[in-house]
């Protein structure tokens, strides 16, 4: 049989936007509006360079309410300059492709497949003694297991199935194709390409049933490396599998304990640790940023109720530390050091009793819910007004009931 | 908790303190004066309850290893601790009396879950405090919730925070939009990047249209190019048949000429030319023939025309041996008369060698000749001779010159070692070169350094100072101490004039508050709340003494009271009932007037407080000024003595520094002459040595530079006739060297001259000459006879080739004579000329047989060629005849059917060309289909149609460009979207902007919230606590205002928050912001008090500690106040600092009563 690498790359998301980053400086898009695209060629690059023989695309290439046309010109020509290098690729649209307006109407070079929308399809590819089963999907929402009609292996070959699906279902995912592992498992595919979870999962080894991941993180949800699965094949196993990272920026989420520190100036160093460590471990890529300021300290209310100049502060140093690292948020989540178990019986003490029992109250919900409708009636119907809505209805009454409490203790004086 | 003892060690100034708090009430008045360590105590009681904090700035003196805070404290539960406080890590600072680690939580479970800052803002209190919590009591007019916060509370923070955080909100959201806030302005930002990416978002549709408008463009194109094509191929066809049309008409003439031609026999190709080539070798071949006939003919008669003679060229070689003798012979002939001149000449030149000799002129030189090297060896001894001679003259001539010039060298080097010269001086003229501009230099040094010494002298004088070592030892500061002194002492008398002013306004103002009580007491009695009372006290008093009279047991005592004086009591009674009434109800007519009183009282009071301070401020700093003084004085007693006055001091130690700088040059120039002397010692010594060596007498009062010039000058005489002696001496040692080799050469040719002697003599008698012969003369006889030896030579080569011509001469007459017997004709009778004349007739002979066997040769190929011709002849009659059978015709008609025949193939000839032309013009197509094409076709209308054509295609030209552009504009539109089109940047734009909002928005929610918890939480407290607070405020706020307020009330203001009101004894109701000062602060300490007691009912008390306090008032409400705090110290101990003398004497009072105790902080 013929020794050949590939590559297993899905959720493209080409041309999404990078979320929750706000502006900074002047030369902000140019580096981060076409961080898919560049990621997309990184992944191009990359095949290239690994003298790779086929990719494919486990789904999700476009986003579903993505409208501009130029990103699927963009795709098709990166499509063009793959069969330029002999490289074939087999895609398959996901829930995002279905729903995408343009995603099945583009004109694709003869080096590139795309699965049929009606039936699992599958493609022989004689030169290297493999078989793709795939099936894209029709409509987004998906709901049936598609993975059941996938043909049954073609006897000699290395059988690749390429599914879009929730295997035994993911948490901040729609549950869309739905499929069980043992299931896969056992259908006598070589490899399982997946797509549609965009957190990488080797689901499983004999076969190798892989979810690469999606191939640049869009938010803080999406934190850590981010890139696609090199898998190459000998005599008709595969031999070995890599994930390599092509991301451009470098989400990641971390946590800055402040226990042991004493003054508001010591945490500066604290911070600039964490950052420059996250720095380094994005070997030179952009990073966006999202610290977290924890533990317990004296400082808390001092923290909590000047967060904003916080923010400034880290975000100056990181300016200092690199240009292309972005402070995405700084979360104030300290708790005051040792409280007293003591029942306060000063004002201040009954106050925050009071603060406390309120919070606890669906009077505050209320109030919040007012604040919202406030909010409501200003806020841009695409500016996210749910998701902004969601964290307040979650976050916002404790932080509302720190700040207060933080007011307290900053009033004495 | 109530301190027994409190002891701070190595804290802040203070070395060691303990105050002692004596068992029994809990006010205890700590009275101190300034610098005492009372601000250092408050301090110490906080670091004691909370750890001393990790930068403090209490170890700066005693630093922070001995530091310690000892005290002993009872507990509300009768615990007594015994704890210590050091520095040191938080949690390991607290230690038993022993100095073992206590845990932190012992002291700490006490305190609850107060903190420092919670300590110092609730149970501390300072006058500034109280005035500032007044004062924002009058800002919040009386708010309850504001009231309970910041009073009782002492969160008098909080409602700036609660402002700030608000104004927070407000710059980034309110339902109205303002450019200020964060969220609009992301909020125009997420527009404007909406606006673009929606502008530049390409859609499948668009993308389809445009596409199709390419594709249409294109399809355009295409058509024309189509159209292009089919007019293109037109007009080649038209131009193709322009080209040809002519040609095949040319054509058409040569198929016509071609018919004539048909009657001709059918003849292979090439017959006509055959038929000519045939007809024309024919020709040829008969012309060459005759030709070579003649040419035969004429060889044969030149051959037969030359005659040769046979004997002649027989004797050939003797004739050529003849020729040569003869040229020799001639050749001698000429030389012969040289040679005979050349004998006499010989002959002659012997001649002279013979005289030379001295031999007579026929002697026989040939048989005298000498050897040759015997005439060789006298020839060189003679050359020795006479260069040897010539040599020793020579020599002997060069050593008696030599022998005179070392007589006239020795003789001046006598007379310079009498004259001293020839011994160096031992001294130079540089030695002296700068001795006298040093001397004027030196000169000038002793008296520039007498000028200065001179003038320091007299100036030390003038200062004062006996001399200069006086001066110079004198001890005093320098000017920057003293101008460190006078710098401390004008600001301390800065400090003094300020005060001085402060105190002159104090009085200005005191005796503005005495004109106007005095303005105010002038009119009516004002009905103060004194004088209302002292009215009230004497209406009492008047009436207690009447009602005891009425009411005494003993009716006689008003019986006895006679009824004048009874009228009197009832009369001064009902004065002063009236009086006390009238002023009771004049009070709040009168008002402005008591308050104006209260305010010039209070003035008067607070101006002379304040003139009190200034003079004990103007008193110590007097004492200060004092104490620098004898300070000063102590430190630099001849200073002082000298000069008191700091000024005229500093500018004396000035000029004294330059004095002394001065003196210090002066040392310096003493120091450099004295170094110029010794530097010129040494060379004057040289100058005087040199003088007397060369006795040098200008005179004993020259000055220096004239001697130096004399001394100069003889040493230059002397340096030059030293220098004639050595180069004397040198050249006496040159001579009688040189003299020594002329007399070593002159030596070696008198001995060659005795070998050269024995061999001249053998020599000169092998020539026959005597031994004396001079070598002159001996050289030329032997020079002669070498000359003869050459010319006797000479003759004999001579005679030798005479001979040799006379027997070539022989010879030749006899070969002429062997030859000419054999001839024919008659030879001249001298041989060279018979010789000759047989050379030339060979000559001729042998001319004419050669030219015979050349034509002999040419007459056989003139034969061989008229064979050739012959058969060449015969052949071209047969190929003609061959010709005429293949034509079937005549010989004679052959000529004319081979030019017709010649003809028909030219003009076939000629068709094939024009077909070919016809082809090639036409694109290579068939002459048929071209023919057929342009049948029937007239040229000038082919010509118009393809005018026409190229018409049509020059617009299409014009139209295809048009096309062109257009695919190209489309295309370029189509590349555009490969590009994001900035649709990505506006996408990233507005989910920035949107990042913005949420950020602003969040931020916005958690203020808000946390706002609308504070003032939830402070309406609940308010409703919990309001009542029982209010009520016990009241109660001491009533007593501290001496009953001038009977208490504190709520009300509702005009927006319809609660507030607190003051409740006049009269009923009256003042608001907060109508209250006096002093009434404000009150009500601040009684919220205060009542807040205190609140907590030390609920929770371990803590000390309350307030710090000058009193200050701001008077002394009625002074001694409430501290009656407020002495109720206090019945729930907690209180500890209250001042250092106002009238604190502590009101405090006695309180002291007798056993309400309070006293600490003086000093004896501490």
């Amino acid at each position: 049989m013929v020794n050949f690498r590939f590559i297993h790359a899905a959720d493209l998301h080409l041309d999404s936007p990078l979320i929750g980053l706000a502006k900074k400086s002047e030369d902000y898009a140019a580096r981060l509006d076409d961080a898919s695209r560049r990621a997309f060629d990184n992944l191009v690059a990359l095949a290239i360079e690994e003298d790779c023989r086929l990719i494919v695309i486990a789904g999700d290439i476009f986003d579903g309410q993505w409208r501009d046309y130029r990103t699927g010109l963009f795709f098709v020509d990166r499509m063009r300059r793959l069969r330029q290098a002999g490289i074939r690729v087999v895609i398959i649209a996901g829930n995002h492709d279905a729903e995408n307006r343009f995603a099945n109407r583009l004109e694709y070079s003869d080096n590139v497949k795309l699965m049929s929308q009606r039936h699992p399809e599958s493609l022989l590819i004689e030169e290297l003694g493999v078989a793709v089963h795939g099936r894209s999907f029709p409509q987004r929402d998906i709901v049936d297991n598609i993975a059941i009609e996938y043909p049954s292996p073609v006897p000699g070959r290395f059988n690749i199935g390429l599914l879009h699906t929730a295997c035994g279902g993911s948490e901040g995912h729609a549950s869309y194709a739905p499929c069980a592992l043992a299931q896969l498992v056992n259908h006598g595919y070589q490899y399982w390409a997946l797509g549609h979870i965009h957190k990488r999962q080797e689901l499983a080894k004999a076969p190798y049933i892989v979810y690469p991941g999606n191939l640049q993180g869009r938010s803080v949800r999406e934190t850590g490396p981010k890139g696609a699965t090199l898998v190459e094949v000998i005599d008709g196993d595969v031999a070995r599998i890599v994930h390599c990272p092509l991301d451009v920026v470098r989400w990641i989420v971390e946590d800055v304990t402040v226990a042991g520190i004493e003054t508001r100036e010591a945490l500066l160093p604290a911070v600039r640790e964490r950052v420059e460590l996250a720095y380094a471990s994005c070997d030179g890529r952009a990073l966006a940023m999202r610290l977290r300021v924890v533990g317990s300290t004296h400082l808390h209310a001092e923290l909590a109720a000047t967060a904003p100049s916080v923010r400034e502060e880290i975000e100056t140093l990181a300016v200092g530390i690199a240009s292309n690292i972005w402070i995405e948020k700084v979360e104030i989540c300290t708790s005051p050091s040792a409280a007293s178990a003591d029942i306060d019986p000063t004002v201040a003490g009954t106050l925050r009793q009071a603060v406390q029992s309120l919070a606890a109250d669906p009077w505050l919900t209320l109030r919040l819910e007012a604040r919202l409708k406030e909010i409501n009636i200003k806020l841009p119907a695409g500016a996210r007004r749910d998701e902004l809505f969601q964290v307040l209805r979650i976050e916002g009454p404790e932080k509302a009931r720190t700040l207060a409490l933080a007011m307290i203790d900053q009033g004495q004086g | 908790m109530r301190f027994e003892s409190f002891t701070f060690e190595k804290y802040g100034r203070v070395d060691s303190c303990t105050l002692s708090f004596p068992p029994g009430p809990g006010l205890a008045v700590i009275y101190g004066p300034n610098e005492a360590g009372k601000s250092t105590s408050l301090a110490a009681i906080a670091d004691f309850l909370f750890g001393i904090p990790h930068n403090s700035p209490r170890g700066q003196v005693f630093g922070y290893d001995q530091m310690r805070l000892t005290a002993v404290v009872a507990l509300a539960d009768g615990t007594r601790l015994s704890l210590r406080r050091r520095k040191g890590r938080a949690g390991r600072t607290l230690t038993n009396e022993s100095g073992q680690g206590v845990d932190e939580g012992l002291l700490a479970r006490h305190l609850g879950s107060t903190g420092r800052e919670r300590f110092c803002s609730l149970f501390g209190l300072d006058h500034n405090s109280l005035r500032t919590g007044g004062e924002r009591l009058m800002a919040a007019d009386g708010d309850i919730g504001r009231l309970i916060v910041e009073a009782g509370g002492g969160l008098r923070a909080l409602v700036d925070v609660q402002e700030k955080m608000a104004q927070d909100a407000d710059a980034l959201f309110a339902t109205t939009r303002a450019g200020h806030r964060r969220f609009y302005r992301a909020l125009d930002a997420y527009q404007v990047a909406d606006h673009a990416a929606t502008e530049g978002l390409l859609t499948l549709d668009a993308y389809e249209e445009t596409k199709r408008r390419c594709d249409e463009a294109q399809g355009m194109v295409d058509e024309i190019r189509s159209k292009q094509k089919e007019i293109a191929e037109w007009i080649l066809r038209l131009q193709r048949l322009v080209r040809v049309i002519p040609t095949i008409r040319e054509l058409d003439g040569v198929d016509k000429e071609l018919a004539a031609f048909l009657d001709l026999p059918p003849l292979r190709d090439g017959f006509a030319d055959a038929a000519k080539e045939a007809l024309q070798a024919l020709k040829l071949a008969e012309a060459a023939l005759s030709e070579a006939k003649e040419r035969h003919a004429a060889l044969s008669a030149k051959i037969d025309a030359l005659m040769q003679s046979e004997a002649i060229l027989a004797a050939e070689a003797s004739i050529r041996d003849i020729e040569e003798k003869a040229v020799h012979v001639r050749k001698a002939r000429g030389d012969r008369a040289n040679r005979q001149i050349e004998l006499a000449e010989i002959n002659a030149k012997l001649d002279v060698v013979r005289g030379a000799l001295g031999l007579p002129p026929d002697a026989d030189l040939e048989a005298m000749f000498p050897p040759p090297d015997t005439i060789a060896r006298v020839q060189k001894l003679a050359a020795q001779g006479i260069e040897r001679r010539a040599k020793m003259i020579a020599d002997e001539k060069q050593l008696a010159k030599e022998d005179g010039t070392l007589a006239g060298l020795a003789e001046r080097q006598s007379e310079r070692r009498r004259a001293g010269t020839s011994e160096p001086l031992g001294a130079t003229i540089a030695e002296f070169a700068n001795l006298a501009e040093l001397s004027r230099t030196i000169a000038g040094s002793e008296r520039r350094a007498e000028r200065i010494g001179q003038e320091i002298a007299k100036r030390v004088c003038q200062l004062g100072f006996e001399n200069s070592d006086c001066f110079a030892a004198w001890s005093c500061p320098n000017g920057a101490t003293i101008q460190s002194e006078l710098d401390r002492r004008t600001r301390l008398d800065d400090e003094i004039a300020k005060i001085a002013e402060r105190s002159a306004a104090e009085s200005a103002k005191r005796d503005m508050a005495a004109g106007a009580i005095e303005h105010l007491l002038q009119a009516r009695e004002i009905p103060t709340d004194a004088s209302i009372a002292r009215a009230r006290g004497d209406r009492e008093e008047t009436w207690r003494a009447i009602r005891d009279r009425y009411l005494s047991e003993r009716g006689e005592d008003v019986a006895r009271r006679p009824i004048g004086d009874r009228k009197a009591d009832v009369d001064r009674h009902r004065q002063q009932t009236e009086a006390a009434d009238s002023l009771a109800d004049r009070k709040s007519l009168d008002a402005k007037r008591v308050a104006a009183l209260d305010l010039a009282h209070r003035q008067k009071a607070e101006a002379l407080i304040a003139i009190e301070s200034l003079e004990k401020q103007r008193k110590a700093l007097d004492e200060r000024r004092r104490k620098d003084v004898r300070a000063w004085e102590e430190a630099w007693p001849e200073a002082a003595n000298r000069q008191s006055d700091l000024r005229r001091l500093k500018g004396l130690v000035e000029e004294r520094g330059t004095i002394l700088e001065r003196f210090a040059a002066l040392r310096a120039l003493g120091e450099e002459v004295d170094q110029l002397h010794a530097e010129m010692a040494p060379r004057r010594w040289a100058l005087e040595q040199a003088e007397a060596q060369l006795a040098v007498e200008i005179g004993g009062a020259a000055s220096i530079s004239e001697r130096v010039s004399a001394a100069s000058k003889a040493i230059k005489i002397h340096d030059d006739a030293y220098a004639d002696f050595r180069h004397d001496e040198k050249a006496i040692r040159d001579v009688t060297l040189q003299r020594q080799s002329t007399k070593a050469s002159l030596d070696a040719l008198q001995s060659a001259g005795a070998d050269w002697r024995t061999e001249w003599a053998p020599a000169v008698s092998a020539l026959g000459l005597a031994e004396s012969i001079e070598p002159e003369r001996a050289n030329e006889i032997a020079t002669q006879w070498a000359t003869a030896g050459g010319l006797l030579h000479g003759l004999k080569l001579t005679r030798e080739r005479l001979r040799r011509m006379d027997d070539d001469e022989k010879e030749l007459h006899e070969k002429i004579e062997t030859v000419a017997c054999a001839l024919d004709f008659v030879l001249p009778e001298d041989g060279v000329a018979a010789g000759g004349m047989l050379a030339e007739r060979l000559d001729g002979e042998l001319k004419i047989a050669s030219e015979r066997q050349v034509l002999a040769v040419q007459l056989k190929e003139a034969m061989a060629e008229q064979d050739r011709k012959q058969q060449s002849r015969e052949a071209a009659l047969a190929k003609t005849a061959g010709l005429c059978g293949e034509a079937r015709c005549e010989p004679a008609d052959l000529e004319a059917l081979a030019l017709r025949c010649r003809q028909c193939s030219a003009a076939k000839v000629r068709r094939l060309a024009l077909a070919d032309t016809v082809r090639r013009s036409g694109d290579s197509l068939p002459v048929g289909i071209l023919r057929e094409q342009s049948a029937g076709r007239d040229l000038d209308n082919i010509k118009a149609d393809l005018f026409q054509a190229e018409q049509d295609a020059t617009r299409l030209i014009s139209e295809m460009e048009t096309a062109l552009s257009e695919v190209q504009d489309r295309t370029r539109a189509m590349e555009k979207f490969s590009a994001t089109g900035g649709i990505n940047e506006a996408v990233a734009a507005r989910e920035s902007a949107t990042a913005e909002m949420h950020d602003a928005l969040e931020r916005y929610v958690e203020i808000s919230l946390a706002k609308d918890l504070l003032l939830a939480a402070m309406d609940k407290i308010r409703a919990e606590q309001q009542d029982p607070l209010i009520l016990r405020a009241s109660a001491l706020f009533s007593a501290s205002t001496k009953a001038a307020f009977g208490g504190i009330e709520t009300d509702i203001d005009d927006h319809g928050n609660p507030v607190v009101v003051g409740r006049r004894a009269s009923g009256e109701r003042v608001s907060v912001a109508r209250m006096s000062d002093g009434a404000r602060d009150q009500l601040f300490l009684a919220f205060r008090i009542a807040s205190i007691e609140q907590y030390c009912a609920a929770a371990e008390p803590l000390p309350f500690i307030a710090d000058d306090l009193l200050v701001h008032f008077d002394d009625d409400r002074g001694a409430a106040a501290l009656g407020l705090l002495a109720e206090l110290g019945k729930t907690t101990q209180v500890m209250l600092f001042t250092h106002h003398r009238h604190v502590r004497k009101d405090t006695e009072a309180f002291v007798a009563r056993n309400a309070a105790n006293v600490i003086d902080l000093a004896s501490a």
